[in-house]
């Protein structure tokens, strides 16, 4: 590189690095007599400053990441403390790979004075955790309630296709974040943001960083030796707190992401930078080849399963039956390989194995089917406009019968034919096909139909006998199935439990549960169990929802940010039936019919009651039905007031006098 | 005999005394007793450990165990997980898989060996394990691993435990020790069927063990009788040890105790400057409990926990200079630093070793000194009381101990050495939950009023993490779930910390509007008074007929409810008042109706101990009393 060329490089870096919002000693001083933020009044703790960096650098025909973290925190409680213990993971490459320019320092106030407590230099551990995966610990001094901690590092790594995701939102407030990045011309990146807020773009960094706007962005391409600049600052970050009844919560998280599109260095060839390139790298993909392979071994246990059977639906599901409850999923014998025979003679493999066999033995039945790329709510959802590959961990079957598609799972005998578990649903999917289709993986695709029958009758004056009969929904029915396989197979434990979530002082007579083994079936639970009766010799009173279908209001808080998200769309149906002791008669008239709405009755609950006095019999009928999976936050006090509104409904009490 | 033949007969004696595997012994499924195969998810077939034990400074550990794992859930039987660390060494590792009809199928592979970092609760440590598994899935099948360590110190000796796990049977374990004659070896066994045998042979002492035919246990649950729950082997000590080069001796408690002290001698000297902070903070206290209150604050504000356990450093602790510079240290460093702090305002205290949670096979015995702890904390003995005190926690007041201190025996390090004592034991008044609600009752058949819930002991202890610094929204959120409505809004919630001598409290008010589950209609008012949860009846999958069990916590539930309704009423049936006592506990339940306050009060209190079988469904019947929809529903006549 040319003398000239060196000296520029060199200056603008220079202005790079004094031109940051990197805080100085007098407003670390300030904040250190702040003891509550605006910005979250609540908070344990409120990151001041924080700045990723990454330079991106050719070194030796490579390229080389050089990643600059620096973070600012100031404690305000005790349970913040663990952000003083800092471990840098990184894994061992064959090129450079450590953390390097490890600098710390406490701040406290000492009287009116600031007392800077440095991490001394070495004062750090290294560990190798497991493989090539490496850590470095280091703990910083006087951290406590009030103090304010820095510190700052260098982490070198080989440059991957995927760039850091910048998680803008984190558990403590933010009042500035920067993210920025320094980059060959040759590479192109492409960039997307989840936030509510709109980005500004700035002529400069200085104005980027100064201006009242909260999601600012620089750009300066050419900007020397080679190389470009994109500036990016976000201010001002409420953090983002766990609320009940939200399925994926990294999925609201405000980050963005960046994902390089192609380098044109020399004669490389550009990345995987739409779907359609997705699709095609994944059709030629071995596991996706074998999957639509015609295999001569196949047929004779395709045979066996399915005989002479022509109907489609009907060869589907006992293949899916027999693969399903013969293959094990779990560590895989032979990671990586997807020889269709290997993995049908182990009967074994990881999840991605079993379903490949499944695949190719639809088709080998005659069937159409194919692999089908997911995310899962472990992990972020795939957006439809950014292939970050990494982000589809899972692999489905997508079935088309009669140009609808089926999804199948076979890597839990607990699995129904038809529905998949419930972390699949999480948005965006892609099925691998010649032409590749995308598909939106969503809750409402679910609907869960329940019933119970409950009998009551009152062999004497202080017992009564409570006969249930449950049936659960396809999807609940799948979840209790894996529950009782967790109980280790005790059912007495699983009907215990059961039975203390209906009446803490009942006493089991009898017990059943019928179609444990038949996952495409519904679970049904008979009970039968005595309780105390509610009244004496002279009254008795009933509660007209004995077994509440909510307990508790489960939408406690006063107020709500994200939206509300069910997991499935859901009926439930209760039948009671009171017979009571002889000579009972109600004190006064029965309650009317009730019924609750609300949201264009989306959400819905009905009740009726019912006196057939010469059976002295009491008959109450319940239907609580969500049809919807997302409510909008605007919604949630409505959500809130209609389930307080059915537990008022709930706790209704009927007294009969005795004559 | 020939050279050749004496050469030949040495050989194939080295070979089986040596238990050379594989197509010399076979392990089929088929040769497990039936009788094992109950409740088991994995049969130990063969667990064979050597002990050789070559002096205080080094003993040699050489393990063979055979384990067939019948079902997934046995899994973790059949891997091999062996710790090491700058204390240790494994010096080979050695694995062989089985099918079911006994036949080698496997063997393994240095690669397949993951070593990993075994951080537990540590911030850094320098524990380390080595990993291994076959991942077979064919069941059942057999594994065996052979496994040579070396400890370099002989401190913690480590035990032999014959049976790994619940679910797990034991077809046969054995054990040998080999020591020097002079060599002070101890051991005590526990539940073991036949007891130890010690002989003498070439020199050398052998202490053998065995157990043969163990059927695999079935879970605990939460009423098991501690003594229950340990599981079969031998804890082995010895009068002499040595410590990364320092040598110790465990012959009796007061000499551990000494050891201990000696290794952290001279490590409690502050700098000048935390000296000065010292006296400032202390120099007008007006009595030591004062200084000791006050430098408790100091140090529970100012320092943080964090574990660093590095060679001798799980046993030496940093220097109280350490922890002035930096302020934060583990249970032995901070505790050594307040000792120090305390030191120098002129009051002695001691640090002390305490174990907790359970020990795995005996816990401790003021007869048998062997090293069984894994935690510090520090004792002040003043003329009339000990103070102790927690420091690692922030919170814990300084005079009371948790629940994973209290209630044990502990080895209290003073230069005179060791002396065990006895931490305190709460009994219900100090484990106490008094809950007090006054409300109106409206004709909509909502109450609104006031609440207050104070935590004491146990309780606090539960508490605390909830509400203490909680967030405002979570503090809500919590406290939405304390009561027994199915449905509340609270407001005006608060929370604070109170002490009432040494015993922690919680107290909590906040106005609430709740749904009652009444009905009012003309002259008549049903209302269930029950406004607060009960803590769940222990479970319990045992006969508990013929067995004990063991309600390990005292403590005691005071509630008070106090109802101004919307009308003057009497009630239409006497009220169902309760007076029922056990050994385990009692319950005491009163009405009272006043014109228009209706008053429900209650205590219901249970006593740790021991019970025989046949009390378990008086508990259960106590509890259906106080939580019976027929105790807590009032049907009132309006006057």
């Amino acid at each position: 590189m040319r003398l000239k060329s060196l000296l520029l490089l060199g200056f603008a870096l220079l202005l790079l690095s004094n031109a940051n919002a990197q805080l100085t000693n007098t407003q670390i001083k300030e904040y250190l007599k702040t003891s509550s933020f605006p910005i979250d009044a609540d908070a344990s703790a409120v990151v001041l400053y924080e700045r990723i960096s990454i330079d991106i650098a050719n070194e030796d025909g490579r390229y080389v990441e050089t990643r600059n973290i620096h973070k600012t925190i100031k404690i305000l409680k005790r349970d913040a403390l663990s952000a003083a213990n800092v471990k840098v993971y990184f894994p061992k490459d064959d090129y450079k790979n450590y953390v390097y320019k490890l600098k710390g320092a406490t701040y406290n106030l000492d009287g009116d004075s600031m007392k800077e407590t440095p991490l001394p230099k070495g004062d750090y551990y290294k560990d190798k955790l497991v493989n090539e995966y490496y850590e470095v610990s280091f703990t910083l001094p006087e951290a406590r309630e009030g103090s304010i901690i820095d510190y700052s590092y260098d982490l070198v790594s080989p440059a991957y296709g995927t760039l850091p995701v910048w998680d803008i939102q984190d558990e403590y407030p933010k009042l500035v974040s920067e993210y920025s990045l320094l980059y060959p011309s040759v590479i192109s990146f492409t960039s997307i943001a989840y936030s509510q807020k709109v980005m500004k773009v700035f002529p400069s960094k200085e104005e980027a960083m100064s201006a009242k706007d909260e999601f600012c962005k620089y750009v300066q391409n050419s900007y020397a030796a080679g190389k470009n600049y994109t500036f990016w600052v976000r201010k001002n970050i409420t953090p983002i707190k766990a609320e009940p009844f939200v399925i994926n919560m990294l999925n609201h998280k405000e980050r963005m992401e960046l994902q390089v599109l192609l380098y044109n260095y020399v004669t490389k060839i550009p990345y995987n930078n739409t779907w359609e390139k997705y699709n095609q790298g994944e059709w030629d993909d071995d596991y996706a080849k074998n999957a639509r392979k015609t295999y001569e071994f196949l047929k004779e246990p395709i045979h066996k399963i399915v005989k002479d059977d022509t109907n489609k639906l009907s060869k589907a599901k006992a293949i899916f039956s027999y693969v399903r409850a013969n293959f094990k999923t779990g560590e895989s014998p032979n990671p990586g390989d997807y020889n269709v025979k290997t993995i049908f003679d182990n009967k074994r493999g990881s999840w991605w194995q079993v379903n490949t066999v499944l695949i190719a033995m639809l088709n080998n039945a005659g069937l159409e089917a194919y692999p089908m790329t997911i995310s899962t709510t472990d992990g972020i959802s795939a957006a439809s406009n950014f292939p970050v590959r990494h982000r589809l961990v899972h692999m489905v079957c997508a079935l088309v019968i009669d140009d609808y598609y089926i999804y199948l799972d076979a890597g839990n005998k607990n699995n129904v034919f038809g529905i998949m578990p419930l972390y699949c649903y999480n948005g965006y999917a892609r099925v691998i096909s010649q032409k590749g289709e995308a598909v939106m993986l969503s809750p409402d695709l679910l609907e869960d139909i329940s019933s119970e029958q409950i009998k009551i009758t009152c062999p004497g004056d202080t017992v009564q006998l409570v006969e249930i009969t449950h049936r659960y929904g396809m999807i609940t029915s799948s979840i209790m199935r894996k529950e009782l396989e967790k109980e280790k197979n005790e059912e007495t434990n699983f009907i215990d439990k059961l039975v203390r979530e209906k009446s803490e002082d009942a006493t089991m007579v009898t017990h059943k549960l019928e179609n444990t083994d038949l996952p495409d079936t519904n679970l049904v639970v008979k009970l039968t169990y005595k309780t105390k009766i509610n009244g004496d010799i002279s009254s008795y009173f009933m509660n007209t929802s004995c077994d509440k279908i909510f307990p508790k209001n489960p939408f406690l808080a006063a107020k709500r940010v994200l939206p509300v998200e069910f997991q499935y769309r859901s009926t439930i149906k209760r039948y009671l039936n009171v017979t009571l002791p002889s000579g009972c008669t109600p004190v006064d008239s029965l309650p009317n019919p009730v019924i609750i709405t609300f949201g264009d009755n989306n959400m819905e609950y009905r009740k009726s009651v019912a006196w057939f006095p010469e059976m002295s019999t009491v008959s109450v009928n319940v239907t609580y039905k969500n049809n919807q999976v997302v409510y909008e936050n605007d919604k949630y006090d409505y959500i809130r007031d209609f389930y307080a509104e059915v537990i008022r409904d709930e706790n209704k009490i009927i007294a009969f006098k005795r004559k | 005999m020939s050279l050749k033949n004496i050469c030949l007969l040495a050989l194939v004696t080295f070979i089986f005394t040596n238990n050379i595997h594989a197509g010399e012994q076979k392990f089929p499924v088929s040769a497990i007793p039936d009788s094992l195969l109950k409740n088991a998810h994995a049969v130990m077939r063969l667990y064979d450990a050597r002990y050789v034990i070559n002096g205080p400074a080094e003993y040699t550990v050489s393990e063979r165990y055979v384990v067939t794992v019948l079902d997934e859930k046995g899994t973790g039987f059949g891997n091999c997980t062996e710790y090491y660390s700058k204390g240790n060494s494994i010096d080979d590792l050695n694995g062989f898989l089985y099918n079911k009809e006994g036949e080698e199928v496997k063997k393994i592979k240095r690669r397949d060996i993951v070593d990993v970092a075994a951080y537990g609760s540590n911030f850094v440590t320098d524990y380390r394990a080595l990993l291994h598994t076959f991942g077979a899935h064919q069941y059942p099948y057999t594994t065996e691993y052979e496994v040579e360590k070396t400890y370099y110190s002989t401190l913690s000796l480590a035990s032999w435990t014959a049976v790994p796990g619940l679910h797990c049977s034991v077809q046969q374990a054995t054990v040998s020790v080999e020591y020097p004659l002079d060599y002070p070896l101890r051991f005590r066994s526990k539940s073991l069927p036949v007891q130890p045998v010690v002989a003498t042979r070439d020199g050398q002492h052998i202490l053998t063990a065995s157990l043969m035919g163990f059927k695999a246990l079935k879970d605990f649950d939460e009423i098991s009788v501690d003594a229950d729950m340990h599981m079969p082997g031998i804890v082995l000590a010895c009068d002499t040890f040595s410590l990364f080069g320092t040598n110790g001796s465990m012959a009796t408690w007061k000499d551990f105790g000494r050891f201990f002290y000696q290794l952290n001698d001279g490590r409690d000297v502050l700098t000048p400057q935390m000296k000065a902070t010292v006296h400032q903070l202390t120099d007008t206290c007006t009595s030591n409990q004062q200084k000791i209150n006050v430098l408790y604050q100091y140090l529970q504000k100012n320092t943080r926990y964090v574990s660093i356990q590095l060679g001798i450093g799980g046993w030496q602790t940093f220097d109280a200079t350490f922890v002035c510079e930096k302020k934060y240290g583990d249970c032995k460093a901070l505790s050594n630093f307040m000792k120090a702090m305390l030191k120098e305002a002129g009051i002695v205290s001691y640090t002390t070793l305490a174990r907790v949670g359970s020990p795995d096979l005996l816990p401790m015995n003021p007869e048998f000194p062997y090293n069984i702890f894994n935690h510090a904390i520090l004792c002040v003995p003043t003329p009339t009381d000990t103070t102790w005190l927690e420091c690692t926690s922030a919170s814990t007041p300084a005079g009371y101990l948790s629940n994973s201190t209290s209630d044990r025996k502990v080895l209290v390090g003073t230069p005179e050495g060791g002396v065990v004592v006895s931490t305190p034991t709460y009994g219900p008044e100090t484990n106490v939950l008094i809950r007090k609600a006054e409300l109106v009752l409206n004709d909509k058949n909502e109450l609104s009023g006031k609440v207050s819930l104070n935590y004491g002991g146990l309780f606090w202890e539960r508490e605390h993490a909830n509400v203490i610094d909680a967030p405002r929204a979570a503090l809500d959120k919590h406290l939405s779930t304390v009561l027994g409505f199915s449905d509340y809004s609270i407001a005006e919630a608060t929370a604070r910390t109170a002490t009432e001598g040494k015993i922690p409290f919680i107290k909590e008010t906040m106005n609430i509007t709740a749904t009652a589950e009444a009905n009012a209609s003309g002259s008549s008012l049903m209302l269930n008074t029950r406004m607060f949860p009960l803590l769940p009846v222990p479970s319990s999958r045992a006969d508990t007929s013929t067995s004990k069990f063991q309600l390990h916590k005292s403590y005691c539930m005071k509630d008070t409810v106090i109802i101004t309704l919307n009308g003057n009423y009497a009630p239409s049936t006497p009220f169902k008042d309760v007076d029922i006592t056990y050994p385990f506990g009692s319950y005491h339940l009163s009405y009272t109706i006043n014109g228009k306050t209706l008053t429900k009060t209650s205590v219901y209190t249970i006593k740790a101990g021991i019970y025989s079988g046949d009390q378990f469904a008086n508990l259960k019947k106590m509890r259906g009393e106080s939580i019976g929809t027929s105790r807590n529903m009032v049907v009132l006549g309006k006057l």
